[in-house]
C-alpha cells in the first residue's frame, strides 16, 4: 500500500470534503432563499389582488346578511303564526306566475291603460329575461362549420 | 517463481477477511433490518391493494384508511428496505473495491439504529395520519433532517475509502457508488428544503415532489443497482466488461439526463408548458443509459461459451437487468406526450397520467430492477461475511421464483391495467364507475401478485436470520440452485 495515499491528514481533509460535498447544494440553496427575500411577482400573484377584492366583497356581505343563528330562531315563531294567519294575495307584478288568470287579468289592465302608465304602474307582466340573439350566437368557426353549434332562437322583444 | 504470487494471493484473502469482518456486523444489521421493513411493507401493499377492489375491507379502522396505508407501504419500501439495502452493499462494496477495512463500524451501525427509529416514527407518524401528502415523502417533517443526519454518517467513511484507495483505480461500480453517494443528498435536501421550509407555489410544489420521485428513482436506486450488476457479474462469471466505452456512455447519459426527467407528472397543470414536456423527453430518453448499461452487463454474463453457474447472485441479477431492460421500454411507453389537446395524437403520456400504471413502473424500478439486483449481490456478500453457506437451495429457489413470478404479474397488471384504466376515462360518455370497473381485475391480480411476493420474502428474511445467527451451512462449495451442480468458486475472479 502506498502510504502517501493513505494517511490520517488525508482522511481528515476528506471528511470535511465528503460534508461539504453532501451538503453544497443545500447550503447553496439555502442562500438563494436567505439573500432573495423579496417576494415573488407573477401572474398569480396579479390576480390575487382582483381575488382578494372580490373576497373582501362576499365576506361584508355575508356578514351583513341575517346568521343562520337568527333565522333559525325566527323559523319557530313564524311557523306558529302561519296556520292562523289569512292568506293574501299576491299583488306584485313580479311575482305572478306567467299564464295564471292573475297575470291575465292584470295583462288585461295594461293592455287598457295609455302607454308609458303600465311601465310606471308596474301592472305589465315581465317578459322573459332573455339575452339578446347576438349574445348567445356563437361566432363562425374557422373549420369549416364543422363545429358549428345551432343558433339560438332569437329573443322575441318584450312588448312595450 | 511461484512462492511470490502464493504469498500475494494469501495476503490478498487475508485483506479481504479482514474487510469482511470490518463490516460484519453493519452489513448483516442493514440487511436484515431491511428484509424486516420489507416484510412490513409488503403486508401493507396487500390491505392497499385489497382495498381497491373491496373498499369495506377494513373499512372502520382509521390507521388502515387508503390513504394512509398506501403512502406507509411506499415510504417503508423505499426508507425501510430500499435505503437499508443499499447501504449494506455500498458500505461493502465500496471497501471491497478501495480495498480499505472499515474503521468505523459502531459508528454505522449506532446511525442504523437512528435511521431505523426515524423510519419506524414516520410510519407511525404516516398511520396516525401526520403524513405531509407528498408522495415518496409522506414521513412527518421532523423525520427528514435525521435521515439525511443517519445517511451522511453511514457513508462518509466509503466516500473516504475510495479517496484513500489502493492502487488509484476505480473501476466501473465506483463511478455509479459514489455518483449515488453524492446525488442522494443532493435531491433529497433539495425538496425538502423547498417544500418543507419555504412557502412556495403549491403547483411547483407538486412538480418538485414529482421531480424528487424520479430523481431519487434514477439518481440513487438505479445507480447503486447498475454499480452492484457491474461488480457481481464480471465477479461471478470471471469475465471482463466488454466495452469500457458503453460503460462511461452508460454512466455519463444517465448523470445528464436524469436530472431533468419527472415532471411529465404534471402535464396539463398551470405550469410553464416546457417543463411537463421536458420530463416526458428526458424519461424517454433515460431509456439510452437502461439499455446501454444492462446491455454491457449481460454481454458479459453471456459472453461464454461453457454453461452459466446455477449461482443465485447471478440468477437474481440477470433477472434485475431484465427488469433494467424493460423499465426502459416501459419509460418509453408511458411518457410519448403526443398532442394533449389532440385525441386523435399518440397520447400515451395522457392516457397513464391519472392511473395505476404510474405506480406499476415504480414498482417495476424499486422491486424489479432495484430489489432483484440487491437480492444477488446479499446472495454473494452474506456467505463471505458470515463464512458460512447459505442453508438451503430450496428457500432461494422458492425466494427467486416466487418473487419473479410476483413482480412481473404487478409489473404488468400495473402498467397494461393503467392504459385501459386511461382508455375508460377518456370515454366520457360511459359512467365513471366503467373506469373502476375496468381497474378492478388488474387491481385483484396485484393483490394475489403481493401475497406471492411476501410468501417468498418470509423465506427471505428467515433465511438471512439464520445465517446471521451463524447456522449457515460449512463447507467448503457455494450453495447453488441446483444442488446436483455444486461448482466452486470461478478461479478467475478479480481480486478486489
Amino acid at each position: 500500500m502506498d502510504p502517501t495515499r493513505d494517511n490520517p491528514i488525508l482522511r481528515f481533509n476528506t471528511f470535511w470534503w465528503a460534508l461539504w460535498t453532501f451538503l453544497i447544494f443545500g447550503v447553496l440553496l439555502a442562500a438563494v432563499i436567505v439573500f432573495n427575500p423579496k417576494p415573488p411577482t407573477n401572474l398569480e400573484d396579479a390576480a390575487a389582488v382582483a381575488r382578494y377584492v372580490t373576497k373582501d366583497k362576499v365576506t361584508e356581505a355575508q356578514a351583513a346578511a341575517l346568521s343562520s343563528a337568527e333565522i333559525a330562531a325566527a323559523i319557530p315563531k313564524i311557523a306558529a303564526d302561519l296556520p292562523s294567519s289569512k292568506p293574501a294575495a299576491v299583488e306584485k307584478p313580479e311575482q305572478v306566475v306567467p299564464g295564471s288568470p292573475t297575470a291575465l287579468k292584470l295583462g288585461a289592465v295594461a293592455a287598457a291603460a295609455p302607454n308609458g302608465a303600465s311601465a310606471s304602474a308596474g301592472v305589465s307582466p315581465p317578459a322573459p329575461s332573455q339575452p339578446p340573439a347576438e349574445a348567445v350566437t356563437p361566432p363562425a368557426s374557422k373549420d369549416g362549420g364543422q363545429d358549428a353549434r345551432p343558433t339560438a332562437p332569437s329573443a322575441t322583444p318584450a312588448k312595450p | 517463481m511461484s512462492s511470490a504470487p502464493s504469498a500475494t494471493a494469501t495476503s490478498d484473502a487475508t485483506l479481504r477477511a479482514g474487510i469482511d469482518r470490518s463490516l460484519r456486523h453493519p452489513v448483516m444489521f442493514f440487511l436484515t433490518s431491511g428484509a424486516a421493513w420489507l416484510a412490513v411493507s409488503i403486508v401493507l401493499a396487500i390491505i392497499s391493494s385489497i382495498k381497491l377492489h373491496y373498499p369495506e375491507f377494513m373499512d372502520d379502522c382509521g390507521y388502515f384508511s387508503y390513504g394512509r396505508v398506501f403512502p406507509a407501504h411506499l415510504n417503508t419500501l423505499i426508507y425501510g428496505w430500499g435505503f437499508q439495502a443499499a447501504f449494506g452493499v455500498l458500505i461493502w462494496l465500496m471497501a471491497r473495491m478501495s480495498r480499505q477495512e472499515c474503521r468505523a463500524a459502531g459508528t454505522i451501525l449506532t446511525a442504523g439504529h437512528v435511521w431505523n427509529l426515524a423510519v419506524l416514527l414516520g410510519t407511525v407518524g404516516i398511520l396516525r395520519g401526520s403524513g405531509t401528502g407528498m408522495p415518496w415523502m409522506e414521513f412527518p417533517t421532523f423525520v427528514w433532517p435525521g435521515l439525511l443526519l443517519c445517511y451522511v454518517a453511514i457513508v462518509v467513511w466509503s466516500f473516504i475509502q475510495f479517496r484513500v484507495r489502493d492502487g488509484g483505480r476505480s473501476y466501473v461500480s465506483q463511478w455509479y457508488l459514489l455518483a449515488a453517494m453524492i446525488w442522494f443528498p443532493w435531491i433529497f435536501v433539495t425538496a425538502n428544503v423547498l417544500l418543507n421550509c419555504t412557502s412556495g407555489h403549491p403547483v411547483m410544489a407538486a412538480a418538485i415532489n414529482a421531480w424528487f420521485k424520479s430523481a431519487l428513482m434514477f439518481l440513487f436506486f438505479i445507480p447503486v443497482a447498475l454499480g452492484t450488476a457491474y461488480y457481481l457479474a464480471p465477479k461471478l462469471t470471471g469475465r471482463p466488461i466488454p466495452s469500457a466505452s458503453f460503460a462511461r456512455l452508460g454512466f455519463w447519459t444517465l448523470a445528464v439526463v436524469a436530472p431533468w426527467a419527472g415532471m411529465q407528472k404534471l402535464a396539463g397543470a398551470p405550469l410553464p408548458v416546457f417543463l411537463p414536456y421536458l420530463g416526458a423527453a428526458a424519461t424517454v430518453l433515460l431509456a439510452v443509459p437502461l439499455a446501454v448499461a444492462s446491455v454491457n452487463i449481460l454481454r458479459t454474463i453471456f459472453s461464454g461459451e461453457e454453461k452459466l453457474p446455477k449461482s443465485p447472485a447471478l440468477h437474481f441479477t440477470l433477472a434485475g437487468l431484465m427488469g433494467v431492460l424493460l423499465l426502459a421500454v416501459a419509460a418509453i411507453a408511458l411518457n410519448l406526450p403526443g398532442r394533449l389537446q389532440d385525441p386523435s395524437g399518440p397520447a400515451a403520456l395522457k392516457l397513464t397520467q391519472f392511473s395505476i400504471s404510474g405506480y406499476g413502473f415504480e414498482i417495476l424500478a424499486l422491486y424489479g430492477c432495484f430489489s432483484f439486483i440487491m437480492f444477488g449481490a446479499v446472495y454473494f456478500i452474506v456467505p463471505r461475511i458470515t463464512c458460512r453457506e447459505w442453508i438451503s437451495s430450496r428457500f432461494i429457489n422458492m425466494h427467486f421464483f416466487f418473487s419473479a413470478y410476483g413482480i412481473v404479474a404487478i409489473a404488468f397488471g400495473a402498467l397494461f391495467g393503467g392504459f385501459m384504466q386511461g382508455s375508460a376515462q377518456e370515454a366520457w360518455l360511459q359512467p365513471w364507475e366503467t373506469v373502476t370497473d375496468v381497474v378492478r381485475p388488474y387491481a385483484a391480480m396485484s393483490t394475489f401478485a403481493w401475497c406471492v411476493i411476501l410468501f417468498s420474502n418470509v423465506f427471505f428474511f428467515v433465511h438471512l436470520a439464520l445465517m446471521w445467527l451463524h447456522l449457515g451451512l460449512r463447507g467448503p462449495n457455494p450453495t447453488m440452485l441446483d444442488s446436483s451442480t455444486n461448482l466452486p468458486a470461478p478461479a478467475t475472479q478479480p481480486s478486489h
